[in-house]
This record gives structure tokens, C-alpha cells and sequence, in this order.
């Protein structure tokens, strides 16, 4: 199903967006679109994900930035792939990637210990973990994916592995903020910068996976979190422009983060929470919100063609324009807020100016924005995971529990 | 064509009229031959100078040369090439014809002799083939066929050729008397027996009066009628159904076939011995033997049975064994292997069965070079491998035994599952060390592997259920479990190692309902003493919450259920009941 078939009229601009150029003229005839089922087979045909592969997967599943001096692996990547495998249905690269993360970054058990968040060649010479904190974003995505992946797949094992890994975040990674709740900390050492401060990351977390998260367990800890996040994102953006990092003080609500080298200015983290937005179900509670409150980032795409590489978020005023990535990671949400000629500038934007292909952060944001315009998955209401490909393979059973 | 059906006068009269017409090596060469045929050699040799003036070397004038030669100067040892034939020395007659006729013989009847005497060695019938078919593709002529299907009689399909004698007969130049004789041989070398008929019947059409066929076709008739009778016999038919049941496995089916037609046909061996293969099906060694040997004694010539015999023998040997490793008499045991293989040295499960004797005597040094003795004997042989596979795993060796299955399967891609329990045994054992080494999700991945491969083993999903419930995982755990009874909804191992798991999750009412499902027949001690406790323990908590809810007497009275409950059992604790009265 393509985004157009949740229920938005349509317009001849939005329909000249890629890969529906056939439906342009059915949709000024029916007035309405219809849903129209993108050619699924069993092995999901993605190009994209194949480029990613071949450029970023290594055969014993590490997912490798080589433009890093050690040729890092950080834990975001090895989630970020666990999903986009599963969207895929390319279970043979899941397993592989959950192989190496699990015997790499978490001491070869998954049910035991968070990943770390950084591995790659030591100043010795070695490969190993370089820094063993975990990182909050990562292991979200990776319960995320291996929960879904446990549904989808009939798998009863990714399904423990989830359950016990949420089930440790909220040990280890969670804190309750007074004047906030129970919050989800970026990880579990080094973000309580003070007596009552902390430093928190809005694109950590996606409202979908919060969703997810609190319709799966039976407690409330994570309805709880879910609340706490939603206000992080809307808070810590007053201008509508999301900070990479903000601090929380207590009795003081959000501050401009000084300390960190983005100065408070929201960049190459924040780009995200304006894709976790842009793909959230219609119909969940977050969005309208969300959609509201970021608009001013829209008038500025509007207003300059390119999204900013970095945004002071209380004046507004931007340093440049931001690579081409940023552009891809913003159809989403220009598409949701149907601001359509905006988001055919952006398209314009990279059609002019493609994707390096060595730019591993750039690529892993174009394959969630561009699987996502494309219909290969969308999130519902609860944050269930829906791709294409699960209509016409017999999906294992559904009936999995949670927990 | 007059000149095949010897008819020369005819064919000298055409070609003479030919020859007026226009001067032809080919009318020359046949001229020529007719006259040397008729004996008018000056006439020929004018021919042949003719021919030699005109055409020089034109083949038809070496052939015609090599005639007149052969009735003029060498017309005594064709003479001799024909007496040696009918004399039967083809070997002397092919020689002097070779060197008659140093390079081809010349065409016509002449060289048809050629042919049929120099093609006795597979050479030479290949050159004759080779030649009579161009000769007769080159002319169309019948006889140059005739002669190639004659040479053809020795190999290649029979029907083929009786077909091919078949269509000649419609060709108009074609010698009947040499067609019918070359026909009626070939259809004599068909077997007698009634598949032959139709072909009778075809050489019949084209010559009705064969007093030979007609009373050859009358024999094979009756053959077919007695044929038919037999197959319509229902003994007959019983005990051609019986052996295919036999063979499919349904020994209750091939038991009843076979005895029916026992009843009417006691001395058929086919019957005595297709009911010594059922009872050695049956593991009824002793009395398969017996019946081989009526078998035999209704078949003497036969050496099927005593082949058999000897397999009876071996196991009843091998079987008795089996029945003393079980009793664990292992020094009977392998005295009755022995025994086995010295009847059938070579006998691959002989030697895994001593394996298995001396694995059960902790001998596994000694054990695991027998089943590699097995294995080379008879790759993939299902005990050889599964002792194998269960010592290595003893052993620790879980590596090498999950290659040696890695391998079968490999070299077996249509028996992939033949060693599936074996393999998730294996995995247990696995899992069982990384729990040990607290990897626990190692050790998941290794048990479901192994639910995978045994699905309906329920000792491995009780383990699998374990380490869910351990990682606090209740619900998974009892999703393996109910899993489980999906698959096997009647097997009390499965519903006992339910009740287990919904025991330790303290869901004794639902544990009781799964035990309820085990008839009373099948009940071990251990299901039964199950059944008590959690019977008890559920009364105990009932207890606490009417106690805790007020209703003190009725608590009170629960509480004496159990105790009397537990008191009907005396191995159980009384104390925990005790303690609440």
C-alpha cells in the first residue's frame, strides 16, 4: 500500500512524486485514490537495500561506516539494518546481523546484556567493543525490529530477545525525571550531568515505537515513557526546530545545550525526529501534534529549497544547507503535513544532487524515507510494523505474544 | 527390377529398347549382366568394351569388368566361394569372395552374395549394412533391403525388423519366396509365447496359407488362453495383491492376500515365499525361515530361498541379541552378533549392533571403530549413524557428529530428515552446556532448533519451556508447550510435561485439566504423584484466599480436603497443609 492510499485526497502534485507516475491520471479521474498494492513477491525486490548491502554489510553482518579512521560499527547501524532486513524480508542477512551483534557488541548474549554502542580497531591494532556504553536509540530499534521480526517470521526466540531487552532498558536506561516521569535517558551512564540536569536526545525517540512499546506490555512503565517522550519532543522544540541534544533541569524545564559541539543547534541527530513524525500511522494520537508543532521547519524548506545542515533552534538561523540526505529524510514528512510543493522541490532537490553512495548516515536515512514513500512498510495506530511483502508470503503466525 | 525377380528376358527386352534410345553406362552395366547371367559371354564382353571405350571409369564399368571377370577367368573360384558357402565354411567362401573382389563387389546379385558371406565379423556387417543401405537408398531396389534386414537379425530391435519385412512386402519388386523365408526366421527367433501372436497374425496376412504359421499361430493361442486363465485365477490374483501390499508395507492387507491364496495354491513357492518376506517384515525370524524352506522344497532349482534361508538366519541371530542387549546381558549379546555376522560377515548392522553392545559397556574406544566399519559398508546406515552420533555426543565431540549429519544430508539431499531426533538431541545436550556457561540465549537458539527438528518430543519443549519460564517468560514458555499438544494432542509425555510447566507457573487448574487428559491406563507413578500435589497446592490456595476473605470455615474445610488428600498418599508432604490448619 503507498502512503496515498491512507485516505488522502488526492492532488496532482503529490502524485507526481516517484514511482506513482501511473497513477497520476486514475487519481484526476476517480477524484479519490484507491489503495494500490506495490508488486510484492516473497523475497522483497529492494534495490536500495541491495546497494546498502553490498556497500555497508560486511558477509559476517557488520554494518561498517568506512569513512571513519577505525572503521567504527556503532550499535545504531546494527538496528537500523535489523529493520530494514526485516521490511525487506531477508531473514538470512537479519540472522547474520543479529550474530554479530549479539556476539560483538553484547558479550554473546542478548538476554544478558544492552550492546555496546561503539566497536572498531583499537589503538593496538585489535578489533573490539571501544566504548561499552550502550545507546538508547539503538536498542529501541533493535526490540523494535526483533519484536516485529518474532511476529512477522513466526519466531518465538526474537520475540524473547525483545521482550527481554525492553525489559532491560527500563532497568538500565530509564530514570524518573522529577517534573517529567519515568524518561527514557540517551544511556545508562554519563547523561545526568548534575544534581537535577540531564541531557536528553528528542530523535531517540520515535513516538511509533513508544506506541508500540506501551500497547505491548501489560504495565504502565512504558505508557509512561511514551508521555514523557512525547513532551520532550514538543518542548525542547519552541520555535518548531528540533535540537540534536536539549537539558533537562529540573523546575526549569528545557535548555539550550551548551556543552555539547552542536551548541544546542539541531543537525545530524534532530533530522530524524522530523522522519520518525513524517511516518507516524494517521490515525496515532502524536501526529497531529507533531505535525503542528514542527511546521515553521517546513516554511523554512519552503522558503530556502533545502533543508539546513544545522539550525540555531531558538533564533531560527541556519548555517547552510544541509547534504542531501536531510532532503530524503524530509519527504516523509512533507508528504504527511501534504505539502506538496515543497516536497517536489525536495525530490527535485535530489534528483539534482543524489546520495553519495559512500555516505552511510545519508543512505540509511534515504532507505527509511524512501522504503517508506514507496510503500514498502508503514506503522499503525499501535506502531505494528506493516510491509508490503506480508500479503503475499503466508506469514507465520501473528498470534505471537508480547512478552 | 525384372532382372531381381529373375526375369531377364523381360529386362533385356526393355533395355535393348533403352539402349536405342540413348547409350547409357547404367543400361550397359545391366545388359552386360543379363548376358553373363544368360551365359552369353561374347555378348557381355562386347558390352563391356563398350562401356570400357566410353565410359573408362565409370563405375558401372568396373563393375561390369569385375562380372566378366568372375564368369570368365576367375569363374572357378567363384564357383569355390559358392561350394564352401553352401558347404557352410563361410570363412573359406568370405575369403576367396575378398579376394575377388579386392575393393567393393560390383552391384546386383553378385554382390548381394558378397555381402551376405563377408559379414561375419562385426566390421564386415557393419561395412555390408553401410553398403546394402546406400545401394538401396541409391535405388529404391527391394532386394538390397531384403539382404540389409537379414544382416540386421543378429542385434537390434526384433520388431523393428519384422516391421520392416512387413512394409517390404508391399514393394512390387521384391522376391517373395527370399522375403517370406528371411521373415519366417526372424519371427521363429521371437520368443513362443503369446506377445508373439499379433506378428504371426501380420505374416499371416500376406501369406494365408503358411502351413507352419497357421499351426504356430493355433500353439500360441493356447499358451495365451492358459496364461489368461491363470492371471483370472483369484488365487493367483490374491497372491499378485499380496505381494504388491507386501511391498508397499501393509502387512495386515499382504497377510490376508497371501493366505487366501495359500488355501488354493498350498504348493506355489511364490506364496510360500512372499509369507516368509511378511513374517521377517513381522520380526517373526524363526517361523520366515520355515517358510523359506517350504519354498524351496516347491521350488528346487531356485536358489532365491536358500539366499533368504540365511537372511532368516541372520536375524534370528541379530534379534536375539537385541533381546540380550536389552536385558543388558552383554556378554550373551554380542556372542549372538558374532554368530550373525558369521553368516553375514559383511552385514552393516551386525556391526552396529556390536557397537551398540560395547557403547552399553562403556567400551566406547572400542565402540566407535564398529560403527565406522558400519558406515563403510553401508554409508548412511540409520544405527551405524545414530550410535555414532549418541557416542560423539557423549564424548563432547558434538562438532564432529553435527558434520557427520551435515554431511549425510548433503550427500542424501532426499533423506535430509532421516537423523532429525538425532541432531536435536544433540542440540539439547548443547544447550544444555550453555546454560551451564549462562548463555542463555545461546542456548535458546539451540533448543528451538532442536523443537524444530523433533517437534514432537516432549522432553525438549519441557526444556525449552524451562528456559522461558527462567528468563520470566511465561507466556512463551507455555506457548511451546501448548504447541506441543497441538501437534500430539494424546501423548501423555507431552500433556505431563504441560502439567509441569503450568505447575511451576502456579496454574494448578489448568495443569489438573491437562493431567485429566491422560487416560488412567497410561499413568505413570510420577503423573499420578503430580496430580496429588498440585491437587493439594490448589486446595491450599483456595484455602488462603477464603481465610484471607473471612470465610474462616470453609477455608478450614478445604484445608482438611488436603489434608486428607495427602494423607491417602503417604509419600506426600503433609507439612505445608499443616501448617495453614
Amino acid at each position: 500500500m503507498t502512503y496515498l492510499s491512507m485516505g488522502i485526497r488526492c492532488k496532482i502534485g503529490i502524485l507526481l512524486y516517484r514511482g506513482c507516475q501511473v497513477l497520476a491520471t486514475l487519481c484526476v479521474c476517480l477524484g479519490t485514490v484507491q489503495a494500490v498494492t506495490t508488486e510484492s513477491t516473497c523475497q522483497a525486490d529492494w534495490p536500495a537495500w541491495q546497494s546498502f548491502k553490498s556497500g555497508f554489510i560486511n558477509e559476517g553482518g557488520r554494518v561498517v561506516d568506512g569513512s571513519t579512521p577505525r572503521k567504527q560499527t556503532v550499535s545504531e547501524g546494527q538496528a537500523y539494518a535489523l529493520f530494514f532486513a526485516l521490511v525487506a524480508n531477508d531473514r538470512k542477512t537479519f540472522d547474520k546481523i543479529l550474530q554479530w551483534t549479539e556476539n560483538n557488541l553484547a558479550n554473546g548474549d542478548l538476554t544478558s546484556h544492552l550492546p555496546a554502542w561503539l566497536w572498531g580497531r583499537r589503538d593496538d591494532g585489535n578489533w573490539g567493543v571501544l566504548d561499552s556504553n550502550p545507546a538508547s536509540d539503538a536498542d529501541l530499534w533493535i526490540v523494535y525490529a526483533l519484536g516485529e521480526a518474532g511476529r512477522l517470521w513466526g519466531e518465538r526466540r526474537f520475540v524473547a530477545l525483545s521482550s527481554l531487552l525492553a525489559n532491560r532498558i527500563l532497568r538500565e536506561e530509564t530514570a524518573d525525571l522529577p517534573g517529567l516521569g519515568s524518561t527514557l535517558l540517551p544511556a545508562p551512564r554519563g547523561f545526568q550531568t548534575g544534581k537535577k540536569t540531564w541531557r536528553l536526545n528528542p530523535s531517540y525517540l520515535p513516538m511509533q515505537l513508544m506506541d508500540w512499546l506501551s500497547n505491548r506490555s501489560p504495565d504502565s512503565a512504558w505508557q509512561r515513557i511514551s508521555e514523557s517522550s512525547q513532551r520532550i519532543l514538543l518542548e525542547s522544540a519552541p520555535q518548531g526546530f528540533s535540537p540534536d541534544w536539549t537539558v533537562y533541569e529540573d523546575s526549569k524545564g528545557f535548555q539550550i545545550d551548551r556543552t555539547g559541539k552542536e551548541k544546542g543547534a539541531g543537525g545530524y541527530n534532530a533530522i530524524r525526529v522530523y522522519l520518525w513524525a513524517g511516518m507516524l500511522a494517521p490515525d496515532a494520537p502524536a501526529r497531529p501534534q507533531l505535525l503542528t508543532a514542527f511546521a515553521p521547519m517546513a516554511s523554512f524548506i519552503a522558503r530556502h529549497g533545502y533543508p539546513p545542515e544545522s539550525i540555531n533552534i531558538t533564533t531560527g538561523e541556519a548555517n547552510g544547507p544541509g547534504p542531501s540526505g536531510f532532503s530524503a529524510a524530509l519527504l516523509p514528512f512533507l508528504a504527511a503535513r501534504e505539502d506538496s510543493a515543497t516536497l517536489q522541490g525536495q525530490q527535485d532537490r535530489l534528483t539534482a544532487r543524489p546520495l553519495r553512495p559512500g555516505a552511510y548516515y545519508e543512505q540509511a536515512l534515504s532507505l527509511f524515507a524512501h522504503g517508506w514513500m514507496e510503500g514498502r512498510y508503514q506503522f499503525t495506530k499501535n506502531g505494528s510494523l506493516l510491509p508490503s511483502w506480508q500479503k503475499s508470503c503466508n506469514s507465520a503466525s501473528s498470534r505471537l505474544p508480547s512478552h | 527390377m525384372w532382372e531381381a525377380k529373375d526375369r531377364p528376358d523381360l529386362a533385356r527386352v526393355m533395355l535393348e529398347k533403352l539402349l536405342t534410345i540413348e547409350s547409357n553406362p547404367e543400361v550397359l552395366f545391366m545388359l552386360g549382366s543379363i548376358e553373363l547371367r544368360t551365359g552369353n559371354i561374347k555378348l557381355a564382353g562386347e558390352y563391356l568394351r563398350r562401356l570400357e571405350q566410353h565410359y573408362p571409369q565409370n563405375p558401372n564399368t568396373l563393375g561390369l569388368r569385375s562380372l566378366y571377370r568372375v564368369n570368365t577367368t576367375e569363374k572357378q573360384a567363384l564357383a569355390n566361394a559358392r561350394l564352401m558357402a553352401r558347404a557352410g565354411n563361410t570363412k573359406e567362401a568370405a575369403k576367396i569372395m575378398r579376394q575377388l573382389f579386392p575393393e567393393a563387389p560390383p552391384p546386383g546379385e553378385v554382390g548381394l552374395e558378397y555381402y551376405q558371406l563377408v559379414s561375419n565379423t562385426a566390421k564386415d556387417q557393419q561395412t555390408a549394412k553401410s553398403a546394402l543401405d546406400k545401394l538401396y537408398r541409391d535405388t529404391g531396389e527391394a532386394r538390397y533391403r531384403l539382404a540389409w534386414l537379414k544382416l540386421q537379425s543378429n542385434q537390434g530391435n526384433k520388431q523393428t525388423i519384422l516391421q520392416g519385412y512387413e512394409s517390404l512386402a508391399a514393394a512390387p519388386d521384391v522376391n517373395r519366396q527370399k522375403l517370406r523365408e528371411s521373415w519366417w526366421a526372424a519371427i521363429n527367433r521371437l520368443a513362443a509365447a503369446p506377445a508373439t501372436l499379433p506378428w504371426v497374425r501380420r505374416y499371416l496376412k500376406e501369406f494365408p496359407n503358411d502351413q507352419n504359421a497357421i499351426e504356430y499361430l493355433a500353439e500360441l493361442q493356447q499358451l495365451h488362453e492358459k496364461a489368461l486363465r491363470i492371471a483370472n485365477d483369484p488365487a493367483v490374483r490374491a497372491r499378485q495383491t499380496g505381494i504388491v501390499f507386501l511391498e508397499q508395507g501393509q502387512l495386515e492387507n499382504a497377510q490376508r492376500e497371501l493366505q487366501n491364496s495359500l488355501a488354493k495354491r498350498p504348493n506355489d513357492p511364490k506364496v510360500l515365499g512372499n509369507i516368509g518376506l511378511l513374517r521377517l517384515r513381522q520380526g517373526v525370524t524363526k517361523k520366515a525361515k520355515g517358510w523359506f524352506q517350504r519354498a524351496a522344497r516347491a521350488e528346487p532349482g531356485s536358489n532365491k530361498w536358500r539366499g533368504l534361508i540365511r537372511t532368516a538366519n541372520f536375524w534370528s541371530q541379530m534379534k536375539q541379541a537385541d533381546e540380550l542387549l536389552e536385558a543388558g546381558k552383554l556378554a550373551e549379546a554380542q556372542k549372538s552378533v558374532r554368530q550373525a555376522l558369521s553368516i553375514e560377515p559383511n552385514n552393516a548392522d551386525g556391526f552396529a549392533l556390536l557397537g551398540n553392545i560395547l557403547a552399553r559397556g562403556q567400551n566406547l574406544a572400542g565402540a566407535e571403530p564398529l560403527y565406522r566399519e558400519a558406515l563403510r559398508r553401508d554409508a548412511g546406515n540409520t544405527s551405524a549413524m545414530r550410535g555414532l552420533i549418541e557416542l560423539l555426543s557423549r564424548n563432547g565431540r558434538r562438532d564432529e557428529a553435527q558434520t557427520l549429519i551435515a554431511e549425510f544430508r548433503q550427500n542424501n539431499p532426499k533423506e535430509a530428515n532421516r537423523f532429525n531426533e538425532s541432531q536435536a538431541s544433540l542440540l539439547r545436550d548443547e544447550a544444555e552446556a550453555f546454560i551451564s556457561a549462562h548463555s542463555p540465549s545461546h542456548a535458546l537458539l539451540a533448543l528451538e532448533t532442536a523443537v524444530q527438528l523433533a517437534p514432537r518430543d516432549a522432553w525438549i519443549r519441557y526444556d525449552l519451556a524451562n528456559l522461558y519460564g527462567n528468563l520470566g517468560l511465561q507466556t512463551l514458555s507455555r506457548r511451546v508447550m501448548a504447541e506441543g499438544v497441538a501437534l500430539t494432542p494424546n501423548d501423555p509425555s507431552m500433556n505431563y510435561a504441560y502439567a509441569l510447566v503450568l505447575t511451576a507457573q502456579e496454574r494448578e487448574i489448568e495443569a489438573l485439566q491437562r493431567l485429566a487428559r491422560i487416560p488412567l491406563s497410561t499413568r505413570s507413578s510420577a503423573m499420578n504423584e503430580l496430580e496429588t500435589r498440585t491437587w493439594i497446592k490448589l486446595r491450599i490456595r483456595q484455602a488462603t484466599k477464603l481465610q484471607a476473605g473471612g470465610r474462616r470455615d470453609e477455608a478450614i474445610r478445604m484445608l482438611l480436603l488436603a489434608e486428607q488428600r495427602a494423607a491417602d498418599k503417604p509419600k506426600c508432604d503433609q507439612t505445608s497443609v499443616r501448617r495453614l490448619v
